[in-house]
């Protein structure tokens, strides 16, 4: 039991590293390991600390190959391409919309907390990483929800003013399926199927 | 333009050819008159003038260019201060250098800055001005060179250690705004520095008209009240630099005025003042220093109608000299012209 799961995490975690370097991503990832590497230590400490070494090992890296399988695929599908493609599938506008929209607006965000975390640093207040942090949270927070919400409003306006709303398919690109699609879809059905038939003979 | 319509408190006050409507009483809206038509005004003209050609027929036409001419030279020469070199600058940049993936923002720049200069920090957008400025109070550490703050290297302080004497305006008065209420946002500074000193405190609320507002959220203020409270708020700490970050975008001219007046009176008390700005009118009233900053050089450094001289570096940055100076300028050329 304990053999396949080592077996499928580290065979599933080497083929995405190695997709990672095919596609030239390896920078990015790194960057990408430095924010989610927080999180996997302290998986991987909770579950060792609550069972046993090899639980806690195999927990870090359960969540280590969710990350980079999330990782790869919002570096490889641009957020119109995931809306255009669950639109083809049947899904509502509005919903793919407020899909995409929250993944094209991350970056706004941090750009704005940033700010927010210099504006407030400058005024001797420090907000940095540790416990002092902690409690200068309401610095960071408040002034970015505000913003937030004065964003969402800006962009509803602003979205209202271009005709945000009337019916009828308005979009050039018409997704369809490739043979690169066709074998991505195989190979990952295959792989499925394979972690299922492990899993349960 | 053809028509020009002023709005003053949901109602249309102003409506009609552009002459005519800023020939009226416009202060009283919150809106100044063009540069050309207040230098007419200092000087007792009443004629309507928008561009330096008109100007130039107009003076000709009434024989009054040599005393105009005189007048705004004698304007220029009262408003600069000239500091010697001290061995203590307030800022001293050497040889600083930084980089953002891989694309060079700073490209060594060497910058010395006296105690008690006003100094106007120009350029394009992207020509590392903000990033410059942030390393004043070390929020960005230098790459390689060294950045000193009253002969202190910033490397080896704390962005708090060095906020404590460098204050920072920032352009979004939002970024900051986090107390419940307009008092407590405006003395967050002095109770991290245990500096509350209540006479010079409520000498801010009085000069930025905060009172009425003390106990109200700053966030159901208005812009522009936002603007007044981060400059209290950055003010409050009595600060030995000032740092102020396009403090006149998107403000209206009471505003203007005002903070006009609070730099007049802090150059006046010594203060060393850095602003960044794209607006050269204020920046040829309140700097004795023009630096433009270009591809992360500074390509001049000196008084303001000097640096205007400077045409290559001034199209380099996209700037268009003053139309005081523009003025000046032309009644010069023609004054020659006749000798």
């Amino acid at each position: 039991m304990t053999f396949s799961h080592w077996a499928f995490l580290t065979t599933s975690l080497g083929i995405l590293i190695i997709l990672v370097l095919f596609l030239q991503l390896s920078r990015p990832w790194f960057n990408f390991l430095k924010g989610l590497g927080f999180a996997v230590l302290t998986f991987f400490l909770i579950a060792w600390l609550a069972f046993d070494l090899t639980t806690g090992i195999i927990s870090g890296l359960r969540l280590l190959t969710i990350g980079v399988v999330f990782f790869l695929f919002f570096q490889t599908t641009p957020p119109e391409i995931l809306s255009n493609g669950l639109l083809k599938i049947g899904f509502p506008y509005p919903f793919t919309f407020v899909l995409t929209a929250s993944m094209q607006f991350i970056p706004v965000l941090i750009r704005r907390a940033r700010n927010i975390r210099d504006a407030q640093r400058a005024r001797g207040i420090p907000i940095e990483g540790g416990l002092r942090g902690i409690l200068h949270l309401p610095a960071l927070a408040g002034p970015l929800l505000i913003q937030s919400f004065k964003f969402a409003d800006e962009l509803a306006e602003a979205m209202e003013a271009r005709g945000f709303g009337i019916s009828g398919r308005r979009f050039r690109y018409e997704p369809h399926f490739k043979w690169i699609d066709w074998i991505v879809v195989t190979v990952s059905l295959i792989v499925l199927i394979t972690a299922l038939l492990f899993k349960f003979m | 333009m053809d028509r020009t319509i002023i709005f003053h408190q949901g109602r249309s006050v102003a409506d009609g050819p552009p002459h005519q409507v800023l020939a009226g009483d416009i202060s009283n809206f919150g809106i100044n008159h063009p540069p050309l038509l207040r230098l007419f005004r200092d000087f007792g003209l009443k004629t309507m003038v928008f561009d330096v050609e008109k100007a130039i027929e107009e003076l000709k036409a009434q024989n009054i260019l040599t005393p105009f001419y005189h007048h705004l030279l004698r304007q220029s020469s009262d408003s600069f201060n000239t500091l010697t070199e001290t061995t203590h600058p307030v800022v001293e940049l050497e040889n600083l250098w930084f980089n953002y993936d891989g694309t060079p923002l700073l490209c060594g720049i060497d910058l010395k800055l006296q105690r008690g200069e006003s100094v106007a920090l120009l350029g394009r957008n992207g020509a590392g001005k903000t990033t410059l400025i942030k390393h004043l109070n070390g929020l960005i550490k230098p790459q390689k060179g060294r950045v000193r703050i009253f002969g202190s290297d910033t490397r080896k302080k704390t962005v708090s250690e060095l906020s404590r004497h460098v204050s920072l305006v920032w352009q979004n008065p939002n970024d900051q705004i986090f107390r419940p209420t307009v008092r407590e946002e405006v003395l967050t500074g002095p109770k991290i520095f245990h500096s509350y000193d209540p006479l010079w405190c409520d000498g801010l609320f009085n000069r930025f008209g905060l009172h009425p507002f003390l106990n109200r959220s700053p966030f159901a203020l208005s812009e522009g009240q936002k603007k007044r409270v981060s400059f209290a708020a950055a003010l409050s700490i009595k600060p030995d630099l000032i740092v102020l970050d396009e403090p006149t975008a998107g403000q209206d001219e009471p505003f203007r005025r005002e903070l006009t007046s609070y730099l007049h009176q802090l150059r006046e008390e010594g203060q060393t003042i850095i602003f960044v700005t794209h607006d050269l009118e204020f920046a040829a009233e309140h700097a004795d220093r023009w630096l433009i900053l270009s591809d992360g050089k500074i390509i001049a450094d000196g008084p303001p109608d000097t640096v205007m001289e400077q045409t290559t570096a001034m199209s380099k940055a996209g700037l268009r000299p003053t139309q005081r100076f523009q003025l000046i300028q032309a009644m010069k050329r023609f004054m020659e012209g006749k000798n």
